[in-house]
């Protein structure tokens, strides 16, 4: 025995706390799907796919529960169990979730292996039914990868955080591949041979994982959510004004180190006449029109923030005054030759855009703001749906 | 039932509690979750699962295991507290920590360990009870969830009590329990006790989230009171009411000059002004008045079973308590008034956006009519 592991684990003992930790899990799931409301279906099939792995172990007769056909119906929840573990991670990301397949699946496995004559620890039977399972399991592994990938993680971060389920998919081969490699040596879970610890201290280790990592992505799905809620304007998906000014601020104290930026200031035409006309809904879908048409102007590194009713604002780091006026000159014509109509009658969607640089004699990025509001109102007194400009007088 | 090994159980709980340490250090630091509250979170799982090692020779359990012991309970209180933001100091966290310390340490000269496993037992029930009361006091479940989150506490809190007894002799004979290494049912308690606190603790950390969502979801993020979508949801809901011959009423307000207080302070001035305005009429409303922000400039107010006289009268408070508050912005203050329309609810609008549209139009003819006024609709004067 090593010093880390002074006692040998008692493999019955193993199993018990295994289903106290899948009991617990159904618990605290099936609290949260009631409870919190949250999610519901997917965690209520987490709840049902922990509750099932824990019958499946407490029906194991190393504690000593009998009931007619144990080992059948211990592989028939289990099995089911891992067919939930599919369905719940695209419940998580508000997909559609396969449950004709699945059930099929565990229903024709289910008879197939009740028909087994040759025993529980054959090895076709283990092939049959572990290799079935670790399909789910992997299954399960590519779903969250792409799952985590439309979140928005990069492709490393989402593989590290969809890695769990895919050692469960080999954990689960292990048990056919030893009755493959060893044939004669198997035995049931509860002798304590060295394969069989190692096994159920795995299982243990990712029973918990799995379940603090469905934990983990339904928090973060909340964290993202309220990110969204506090940064973005609910109807264009722009950024918010706050959010807009900590960009601001954040690129004018870089512009001390000499990394200039430009702001442009864009205001759509007409739009009281277009409410009063076509109202109130037909001006939310006009700004919604305007976002869309605009945003494939921007770079990644550019910010589109809406500062309130139909005035926007873009920011423009490592930007110069000509490279803000060519950004805003394609945004003016893209939006002159978008067209919109509302109940049918056509609407011509223009906006004036007010463009100016940062210097570093502004004292704070409010400056800049101002001559762009400046070159705003100019544009609008020229007659609109044109780009404006204001330079900063030079110092004396 | 096969008899079980304690020390088995006593790794799985150690494994329980490092891996608890790992994702509350995830929470914390990667998706930036109450950082301080999963920190203390981590760090108690963390020394718990030191503590429960079994490759801890005996002869550190003065030394290491029941300190261990005291601090990891003080650790979960602190998190818990950091975790509910009942109260922020966690003094007689300290303080109850510190004397169990104290008292295990001075058992140092004795050879028998009962008295020092009896301290930091009762240091710890102390400190799980302290956990409970502040879980009591802060969780937004409903009581029946929020039990069932208290009850691994007061069933962790008794066990240390009752051991404690046992210890110092205070039990009767028989009734005294044995320690966890050799006390298999009591381990399995443990075990299932520490994994629903650790589960519990997560659940209460989503219940917060979820809360910071509907928040977000149903109020004006410029104001804090309700935005328009929540405002409709409300109003349809007092229609279906007005429906079955309840008397509701619908107020709708506007800032008079708005423009001209954007133009003149900036928007920034203008985000203040509206800010201000929710403030000041905010406070004199009941709890059951729902508050909303319509847009721009513009709010409404839904008083619940009021007549148009009540109404008028509630209209024309909010009305003089807004002329007497201006806004303090500079060093300046300047004057905000508002014109209000009134209306009452009918059965037969769709939705109650009836009633809406005609405290609007009054709205507009209390604006044309100079403005800073009351008025009610004009068929419901006809009605009256």
């Amino acid at each position: 025995m090593s010093p880390l592991m002074p006692h040998a684990a008692d493999p019955v003992s193993l199993i018990a706390a295994l289903v106290a930790v899948f009991g617990v899990a159904t618990l605290v799931w099936l609290m949260i799907a009631a409870g919190l409301r949250e999610s519901p279906w997917a965690c209520a099939s987490v709840a049902g796919a922990n509750a099932m792995l824990g019958a499946s172990f407490l029906l194991h007769d190393a504690l000593g529960l009998t009931l007619p056909l144990h080992y059948w119906w211990s592989d028939l929840l289990s099995l089911a169990g891992f067919g939930l573990i599919r369905l719940a991670v695209p419940l998580v990301g508000e997909r559609p979730a396969p449950w004709r397949l699945v059930l099929a699946m565990t229903v024709a496995i289910g008879v197939l292996s009740a028909r087994f004559t040759g025993g529980p620890d054959t090895l076709p039977h283990k092939l049959l039914l572990y290799g079935a399972m670790s399909a789910l399991a992997m299954r399960s592994t590519l779903d969250a990868w792409r799952l985590l990938r439309a979140r928005g993680l990069n492709a490393r971060a989402a593989l590290v955080l969809a890695s769990p389920l895919a050692v469960v998919g080999l954990l689960l081969l292990a048990r056919p591949a030893e009755a493959l490699l060893a044939p004669g040596s198997t035995a049931d879970i509860d002798v304590a041979s060295a394969f069989n610890i190692a096994w159920l201290w795995a299982s243990l280790v990712l029973a918990l994982l799995i379940n603090g990592w469905i934990a983990f992505l339904l928090l973060m799905k909340l964290v993202l959510e309220i990110r969204r809620l506090t940064e973005r304007d609910p109807l264009t998906d722009a950024l918010n004004r706050r959010a807009l000014s900590e960009a601001i601020e954040a690129e004018h104290s870089r512009q001390m180190r000499g990394h200039g930026y430009a702001l442009v200031l864009l205001d759509m035409d007409r739009f009281k006449q277009l409410n009063d006309t076509l109202g109130h809904a037909a001006g939310d879908a006009a700004l919604k029109a305007m976002v869309t048409v605009v945003r494939p102007c921007l770079r990644e590194v550019d910010r589109l923030a809406r500062l309130g009713g139909e005035e926007f604002c873009v920011l423009l780091p490592h930007t110069g005054i000509a490279g803000a006026a060519l950004v805003a000159e394609r945004m003016r014509a893209l939006l002159a030759a978008h067209p919109f109509a509302w109940d049918g009658r056509d609407w011509p969607l223009t906006a004036s855009f007010g463009i100016a640089e940062s210097s570093r004699q502004d004292e704070s990025a409010t400056e800049v703001m101002r001559r762009a509001d400046q070159a705003l109102y100019r544009a609008k007194a020229q007659g609109r749906n044109v780009v404006q400009a204001v330079e900063l007088e030079p110092a004396r | 039932m096969p008899p079980l090994d304690a020390a088995t159980l006593l790794m799985v709980i150690a494994v329980i509690d490092a891996i608890a340490c790992v994702v509350w250090l995830a929470l914390g630091q990667v998706l930036r979750i109450a950082p301080r509250a999963a920190r203390r979170i981590s760090a108690y799982h963390g020394l718990l699962a030191l503590a429960w090692w079994p490759a801890l020779p005996a002869a550190m359990e003065r030394l290491v295991a029941l300190p261990l012991d005291v601090l990891s309970a003080a650790l979960l209180a602190a998190g818990v507290r950091a975790l509910m933001r009942v109260r922020y100091r966690a003094w007689d966290i300290a303080a109850v920590a510190a004397a169990g310390l104290l008292a295990t340490a001075a058992t140092a000269g004795d050879p028998d360990l009962s008295t020092a496993r009896a301290v930091s037992n009762l240091a710890g029930g102390v400190l799980a009870l302290m956990a409970a009361w502040d879980v009591a006091a802060g969780a937004g479940f409903r009581a029946g969830l929020t039990s069932v989150v208290l009850l691994p506490y007061l069933v962790l809190a008794s066990g240390c009590f009752w051991r404690a007894g046992g210890l110092l002799g205070w039990m009767p004979a028989g009734l005294d329990l044995a320690g966890l290494a050799a006390n298999a049912p009591l381990a399995l308690l443990r075990l299932v006790v520490d994994l629903t606190i650790a589960t519990g603790l997560v659940a209460l950390v989503m219940q917060r989230l979820i809360a910071r969502v509907r928040h977000l979801t149903r109020r004006d993020a410029l104001t804090g009171v309700l935005n328009r979508r929540a405002f409709e949801e409300h109003l349809a809901r007092l229609q279906a009411q007005a429906e079955r011959g309840r008397g509701h009423a619908v107020l709708v307000l506007d800032v008079d000059h708005f423009k001209r207080i954007n133009d003149e302070l900036g928007h920034a001035g203008g985000d203040a002004a509206l800010q201000h305005l929710a403030r000041v009429l905010g406070e004199t409303l009941r709890d059951n008045d729902c508050f909303g922000r319509l847009g721009g400039e513009e709010f409404a107010v839904l008083l619940p079973d009021t007549d148009p006289d009540g109404a008028m009268r509630v209209a024309e408070r909010l009305r003089q308590l807004l002329q007497a508050q201006p806004l303090a912005w500079g060093d300046k203050l300047w004057p905000i008034s508002a014109s209000f329309g009134v209306a009452t609810m009918r059965a037969g609008d769709a939705h109650g956006r009836g009633a809406l549209a005609r405290a609007d139009a009054a709205m507009y003819a209390a604006k044309a009519r100079g403005r800073n006024r009351v008025l009610r609709a004009v068929d419901e004067a006809d009605l009256a």
